[in-house]
């Protein structure tokens, strides 16, 4: 009877506060992506964007959708070693649903590009993608910024969206 | 009504309460969801006020060895959550401070009860006052691995508790489980740690070793670590000298990083492969900046 007293004691003060969650504004939940289940952002490049669907590679795992290694553009990582795909972890949730967290990728100049970005969970799980076409990276520092809204997947695709 | 019908009528009104309040809140319940078994397990008992239960289950699973920071930090606050059901503030004082040195930045989801919530608090502003310094693990993986001998792997650490011991896991690329060594003290807070010669055979092509460093305390619970069981480090192994490469090795080297490309590179660039490819082999390297933004 402790146990159940107890228990009635924290459930009733839970009332106000989850009235205030549930006023939150519409997409802060985001539709059942829950920010703190964010593990890692991983960003691959690809060759080719205009042979390439861009609503079709963000349905799933981006490995499922391409042949890494072949399809991928190398992007250096902060080890200074060329990867197929980059991960970033340590975010806060207000940083990818505010004003996004911006990567500075670093590929080999070129040409019809596409930039996927996958978010992870922190058992990696695909939690959301999005991706854009990038016509010309030109040599150097002076490329505009690419903004890639990441869309949340519902259900959760079954598959490990890791690239390496 | 015997005792035994009140028992069991007080926990069908737990679980019809527990169950009104997750169906309620449905922000509440999938904001924890960090998904393992032992987790999703542990919150079911929860749900059905089984903290006894629910808190065995955890113990087993903090015990594993390939839990990550963040299931450990899901595991802590869910034994704290337990605890405070079952009166023991002080234990689950206890869980939280360990969540906070497993995961620093932990916070709880909204809706969380406001009891548990204070004590959250409190925990974490305790914490910040005594500035209790979490365990870390300072590692530079080695550029690459000489076959034949065994590879050394250091680790400088950082506040490490004296029942703690930093352990090396590690295992061929492409195997399931991990083989494991215990790192040993030499000065300033640096530990060394081994991978024998044998786990580093001569072959005829390169291949990889994939490792993680983790430091637990007397009972196993990770404090900290460089990599983890799901994205463990990487270091390959050189192919054997004076030993033909071994086609089966292709998907291990990406192509331009090979001699022979550089060489037909220089020779044959007027062919329209390298017209395409020349540009990347010159790495001309460009900057593209790229923000990520979580659609709302």
């Amino acid at each position: 009877m402790k146990r159940l007293t107890l228990l009635l004691v924290a459930l009733s003060a839970c009332g106000p506060e989850l009235s205030a969650s549930a006023r939150l504004p519409a997409g802060v939940e985001i539709r059942g992506l829950l920010p703190e289940q964010i593990g890692a952002v991983q960003i691959t490049v690809l060759s080719n964007a205009n042979a390439r669907f861009c609503g079709d590679l963000v349905k799933t795992c981006l490995n499922q959708k391409i042949t890494v290694g072949e399809d991928t553009v190398p992007v250096r990582g902060a080890d200074g070693k060329d990867h197929n795909a980059i991960r970033e972890s340590g975010f806060t949730p207000e940083s990818l649903t505010g004003q996004g967290v911006t990567f500075d990728i670093s590929v080999p100049a070129g040409t019809n590009y596409m930039v996927v970005a996958e978010i992870l969970s922190g058992d990696a799980k695909l939690l959301a993608s999005g991706c854009e076409v990038r016509d010309e990276v030109a040599e150097g520092n002076g490329n505009s910024p690419l903004v890639i809204r990441a869309q949340p997947l519902d259900p959760v695709p079954a598959c490990d969206p890791r690239i390496d | 009504m015997s005792a035994h019908t009140k028992l069991g009528a007080s926990r069908a009104l737990v679980v019809i309460l527990v169950l009104g309040l997750l169906a309620a809140a449905p922000a509440f319940a999938a904001r924890r969801a960090v998904h393992s078994r032992e987790i999703d397990k542990v919150r079911q008992l929860i749900a059905e006020a089984e903290f006894d239960r629910a808190l065995a289950e955890i113990g087993r699973a903090l015990a594993q060895q390939h839990n990550t920071d963040l299931m450990l930090g899901t595991l802590y606050e869910q034994q704290g959550t337990a605890y405070l059901y079952l009166g023991n503030e002080d234990k689950a004082r206890e869980s939280f401070e360990r969540l906070f040195q497993a995961v620093p930045d932990f916070d709880l989801a909204p809706g969380t009860s406001p009891k548990l919530r204070s004590l959250f608090e409190q925990v974490k502003s305790d914490v910040a006052r005594r500035m209790l310094q979490p365990v870390t693990v300072a590692h530079q993986p080695p550029p690459r691995a000489e076959p034949g001998s065994g590879l050394d792997l250091e680790a400088q650490i950082g506040s490490m508790p004296e029942a703690a011991r930093a352990r090396l896991y590690y295992r061929r690329a492409g195997t399931e489980s991990y083989s494991s060594t215990f790192f040993a003290e030499l000065e300033g807070g640096r530990q060394r740690a081994q991978i024998p010669a044998f786990e580093l055979p001569e072959q005829a092509s390169e291949y990889a070793l994939e490792y993680y460093i983790e430091v637990a305390d007397g009972a196993g619970r990770r404090l900290a670590g460089a990599g983890n069981a799901l994205e463990p480090l990487l270091v390959k192994v050189a192919a054997a000298r004076g030993q033909a490469p071994d086609p089966s090795s292709v998907s291990e080297e990406r192509w331009y990083q090979r001699w022979w490309v550089w060489a037909i590179a220089g020779g044959v660039a007027a062919g329209a492969g390298a017209a395409i490819a020349v540009p990347m082999l010159l790495d001309q390297q460009a900057t593209l900046p790229v923000t990520v933004r979580v659609q709302q």
